[in-house]
């Protein structure tokens, strides 16, 4: 019956989604960023998503060491006992958007490119996650490291990270290792890292740097951003291709280099897959002609498994606990 | 007659030039390929070589030259082309300069060759110079000392004044003296500026400074902030610099030596900030200069200070010296002692069992300062000339007695009266000359000090608001004590006096109305009794220091008594001061050393150190001579004026001629033709297609 009820809810979401097409014409990135989130929640009008954060898990008796701030005094008010007030997890997720800025994010074959589709998307998830009080940080790189905005929870925060992504395109490469080494660095707490890029670039590098994050605990999520063009390398017309990265020029008779470039697309595609799977990374793979609503729909839904997963981990462990005694 | 082509930005010409080759590329980029398509990644797709259906040749000839021609012809306006007739600047033909060679002879350029270095670019500096530039050279450490004078140019040849200025550094040494580079700045610039007079004067085109120093960061630049400096003086700032920058220097923080064998003198070792060393020797010296074993160590980070403690030797010595760094110039510290006359206190009063409370604490809270020698006699009667220097009077007197203590203060000796019991009144009377009125104050909860008198010597160590809160001291008893004489320095809360002072004769007379033993208050036992008490008993000559810095003004009437004295250098050298009674330049003190200052049976040792100033050796940052408003330069040498010259004329000779604009027409002029020209072939060409396509 609840499936049911969700497959319903479900639908009338999809049925209220915005058209990237008209949602790129929009200029401003923060309205962007709005009419995506606002249409989202509006779509799932009492759905089993809302108000996933700021729940508190439990009251606990307090015992010797407990810090003081977290004592609920009104309680012992009335109870005269004294508890410690435990939240949720996800109310203090501190959430780092890696985004892709480098050339190979200026193609595009529809009337916007990948970078604007990713920027749209990194700014729909700070806007969604700054909306529930988590703390977003920015990380945005080419060849090397480009801005990069702490992850906070404060007014004119949203505000700083949408300066950092509107910053121009750049680089004549695509390092991952780099800014993900660096948010190793950065940051000490465990944190969501979100990477948006179209990860064209060696997946070695990539598999290296996914080991040494998920070793720090943070838990990754890849968006892996692409054109329709990319996926399916329609060109008609023979032509001199222009690598938007390293200026390279090479002649290319689609019609006789579509079979190849498939088969090099998927195998570099499978690299990424095992890669992710290897370190039991999520990856959501998004076409730019996709709404940006699926992505954020996409994106909640992984988090909601990830949580019902380590919850179940949680009590599992807490009846061990308990048979043991 | 005009020829030898030249241009004034030669640049243009050249890039214009290159811009020839623009009409070739151009004709072979149409060559290449087109339908470009922009793609995110290459790497995926392998390379299909393009073929090319026609070789890359040209066209025609004429055109790629017409066209080319035209970029020439711009290019030559753009590198404004002008002709000139040959001519040959002569360096005596420049106009002339004032320039002021500032040379620091401060302690600090004893240091490695600074000095050599120092007049080695004195010498650069003289040689680059125009033989119509006139120049003054001047030395500076604490003061400017004018070495040759603007006004020395009138009288003096040029070719022997240029000499006379180049031998002028010859005989001159560094001295002992620390860095005041602002005064001298501004005092040279003065000179520049006010000797700027006469026939010479419509001919000087500019002002220069060029200071020669080690620019240490000691210098003491403070005169600049409040001196408006001539914008049309820059300085040129040569700085001279050792090959080490190990340097740390030491300063004794206390003087006195310690009552007891462990006693030991705090010493601030500060390290240079570019040093590298970190450990540096402690050693005491005697007076003819040998050290003794190592008296402590000190590890000092660069650009830090450390205070160590060392152990005072047995025997007096002359100075500690440091060693562990490169340079010497600063590594001893001469040290006077005050000589140290162990003071006498004397308590007397009839009541035996107070008078031995209020001593009781009186010994523990002396025992508590070191390097204070008071001995207390318990004699409980007074006798004139028993060498008492303080006198306690704690309790009734009889008259003799109580005039023999006004006899005591009278000659000047310091008296403290306690007023422990209200029959002490016709004594205090005695002594104070003046009938005193005394009464018990019955039946107190308690009573605080107000109204304290911060200003008095009692009191002021506790002037700072940190420490000056009394009032967790509890006063229980207290008498009553009204006197016209005694000037209070603090009342109770009550309105009553609670410590007076008076001077009687040549010494001082104190009281307090309360004791400080607990029967009366809970004053002993307060940390404030051992400031206030040692206050009042200590001589002011005792805390005298003589230990004194090269290069200011020292006042040896302070010192001495008399109109005059004599000043024994550490060779044995006498120095006759005359009117020593007001402030004299310490001008005849060369180096630092013990001194010894005698003016009848009077003799005190003078140490002269360095001042600490002149021991921070790291560079000084030029910009705070720029933020300071001084405006920095660099002197132009004799050459590179005449090449100046030089383009100012081939300036004024372009602008004259103008041959640019005709440059421009011919190019105009061209490219109608070449317009034509090509509308003409091309129209040519499509008609021969058309005719082909109809055949």
């Amino acid at each position: 019956m609840a499936t049911t009820a969700q497959t319903g809810e479900t639908a009338r979401y999809r049925q209220k989604r915005v058209d990237p097409e008209t949602l790129m014409r929009i200029r401003n990135l923060q309205l962007r960023a709005r009419v995506v989130v606002e249409g989202f929640y509006n779509g799932l009008h009492r759905s089993p998503f809302h108000g996933f954060s700021a729940q508190f898990s439990e009251y606990r008796q307090y015992v010797r060491g407990d810090d003081l701030r977290y004592v609920d005094w009104k309680l012992y008010a009335r109870t005269d006992r004294h508890y410690i007030k435990r939240y949720e997890d996800e109310t203090n997720l501190r959430c780092y958007l890696l985004v892709d800025r480098s050339q190979s994010m200026d193609f595009g074959s529809l009337s916007y490119r990948k970078s604007d589709y990713a920027t749209t998307l990194a700014a729909t998830l700070a806007y969604f996650l700054n909306r529930q009080r988590d703390a977003v940080g920015l990380l945005t790189f080419h060849e090397s490291l480009g801005e990069y905005v702490p992850a906070r929870y404060r007014t004119g925060h949203f505000h700083r990270l949408l300066v950092g992504l509107e910053t121009p395109l750049s680089g004549k490469r695509t390092d991952l290792v780099a800014p993900i080494q660096q948010i190793a660095e950065v940051t000490r707490r465990r944190s969501l890292v979100v990477l948006i890029s179209d990860l064209l670039a060696d997946p070695r590098e990539l598999q290296k740097s996914f080991g040494s994050l998920r070793s720090c605990g943070h838990e990754i999520i890849v968006f892996q951003i692409a054109d329709p063009a990319e996926l399916d390398f329609d060109f008609q017309n023979p032509a001199l291709f222009r690598d938007l990265e390293s200026g390279k020029q090479l002649y290319v008779d689609p019609a006789a280099a579509r079979r190849q470039y498939l088969e090099g697309f998927a195998r570099h595609d499978q690299t990424i897959r095992q890669a992710c799977e290897a370190h039991g990374i999520d990856r959501i793979k998004v076409s730019t002609e996709q709404p940006l609503e699926d992505a954020l729909f996409d994106f909640l839904q992984l988090r909601q498994a990830t949580h019902a997963s380590a919850r179940s981990h949680r009590r599992n462990s807490a009846t061990v606990a308990e048979g043991r005694a | 007659m005009w020829f030898l082509p030249s241009f004034l930005t030669p640049t243009f010409l050249v890039l214009g030039l290159l811009a020839i080759s623009l009409p070739v590329l151009f004709h072979f980029f149409r060559r290449t390929p087109r339908g470009e398509v922009r793609f995110s990644s290459l790497m995926f797709l392998l390379a299909s070589p393009p073929r090319l259906t026609r070789r890359s040749r040209v066209d025609n000839w004429l055109l790629l030259i017409l066209r080319g021609l035209i970029l020439v012809l711009i290019a030559l306006a753009f590198g404004r082309i002008f002709f000139r007739q040959q001519d040959f600047l002569d360096i005596s033909g420049l106009p002339s300069r004032r320039v002021a060679i500032v040379v620091d002879t401060s302690a600090s350029m004893f240091r490695d060759r600074l000095w050599q270095q120092a007049r080695q670019e004195f010498e650069k500096v003289v040689d680059e110079l125009g033989p119509n530039d006139e120049v003054a050279v001047f030395a500076f450490d604490s003061e400017l000392r004018t070495l040759v004078g603007f006004s020395a140019d009138e009288t003096a040849e040029q070719v022997s004044r240029r000499e006379l200025v180049r031998g002028c550094l010859a005989s001159l040494q560094p001295r002992w003296r620390p860095t005041n580079l602002g005064e001298a700045l501004i005092q040279a610039s003065e000179q520049l500026e006010s000797e700027f007079e006469g026939d010479s004067a419509d001919q000087i085109t500019e002002f220069r400074l060029v200071l020669i120093s080690d620019f240490q960061e000691g210098s003491d630049i403070r005169a600049l902030r409040s001196f408006e400096w001539p914008e049309e003086i820059p300085v040129d700032v040569i700085t001279v610099e050792s090959d080490s920058t190990d340097n740390a220097t030491l300063s004794l923080l206390e003087n006195r030596k310690g009552l007891s064998a462990d006693a030991s003198s705090r010493v601030k070792v500060t390290n240079a900030a570019e040093s590298r060393q970190t450990r540096f020797e402690l050693r005491w010296f005697d007076d003819g200069g040998k050290t003794a074993e190592v008296a402590g160590v000190a590890v000092v980070p660069p650009g830090q200070s450390r205070v160590v403690r060392v152990k005072v030797p047995d025997q007096p010595r002359s100075g500690l010296e440091l060693s562990g760094d490169d340079h010497d110039f600063d590594n001893r510290f001469f040290l006077a002692y005050p000589e140290q006359v162990p003071r006498k206190v004397q308590f007397i009063g009839e009541e035996e069992s107070v008078r031995n409370q209020l001593l009781f604490y009186l010994r523990k809270a002396s025992a508590a300062v070191v390097g204070r020698r008071l001995t207390f006699s318990d004699e409980s009667a007074f006798e004139e000339g028993n060498g008492t220097d303080i006198l306690f009077v704690a309790g009734t007197l009889g008259k003799d007695q109580a005039a023999a203590v006004r006899r005591f203060c009278e000659a000047g000796g310091t008296v403290c009266i306690v007023a422990t019991t209200e029959k002490m009144s016709p004594a205090i009377s005695t002594i104070l000359a003046e009938p005193v009125e005394m009464q018990e104050v019955p039946d107190l909860d308690y009573l605080l000090l107000s109204e304290i008198d911060f200003s008095n010597r009692l009191f002021s160590p506790f002037s700072d608001p940190k420490f000056s809160n009394f009032s967790n001291i509890q006063f229980w008893k207290q008498r009553k004590v009204e006197s016209d004489t005694l000037k209070p320095i603090a009342r109770f809360d009550n309105g009553n006096l609670a410590i007076g002072f008076t001077a009687i004769g040549e010494g001082r007379c104190y009281l307090f109305s309360s004791g400080w033993h607990p029967a009366d208050s809970q004053f002993a036992r307060s940390s404030k009794f051992v400031g206030v008490m040692m206050s009042m008993m200590l001589d002011r000559l005792e805390r005298e220091n003589l230990n004194l810095s090269l290069g200011e003004p020292v006042e040896f009437g302070t010192f001495v008594k008399g109109k005059s004295a004599i000043l024994v250098t550490p060779e044995g050298d006498e120095i006759v001061l005359d009117a020593i009674d007001e402030p004299l330049q310490a001008i005849e003190i060369d180096h630092p050393g013990i001194y010894q200052l005698s003016s009848g049976a009077q003799m005190k040792p003078l140490a002269f150190n360095l001042p600490a100033s002149e021991s921070q050796t790291d560079t000084m940052d030029r910009e705070l001579l720029e933020q300071e408003r001084v405006p920095l330069g660099t002197i132009t040498t004799a050459a590179e004026k005449v090449e100046k010259e030089r383009q100012r004329r081939d300036r004024e000779l372009e602008s004259r001629q103008k041959l640019w604009r005709w440059m421009l027409i011919l190019a105009l002029g061209i490219l109608f033709l070449e317009t034509w020209l090509s509308g003409y072939l091309a129209r040519r060409s499509s008609r021969e297609a058309s005719a082909a396509q109809d055949s």
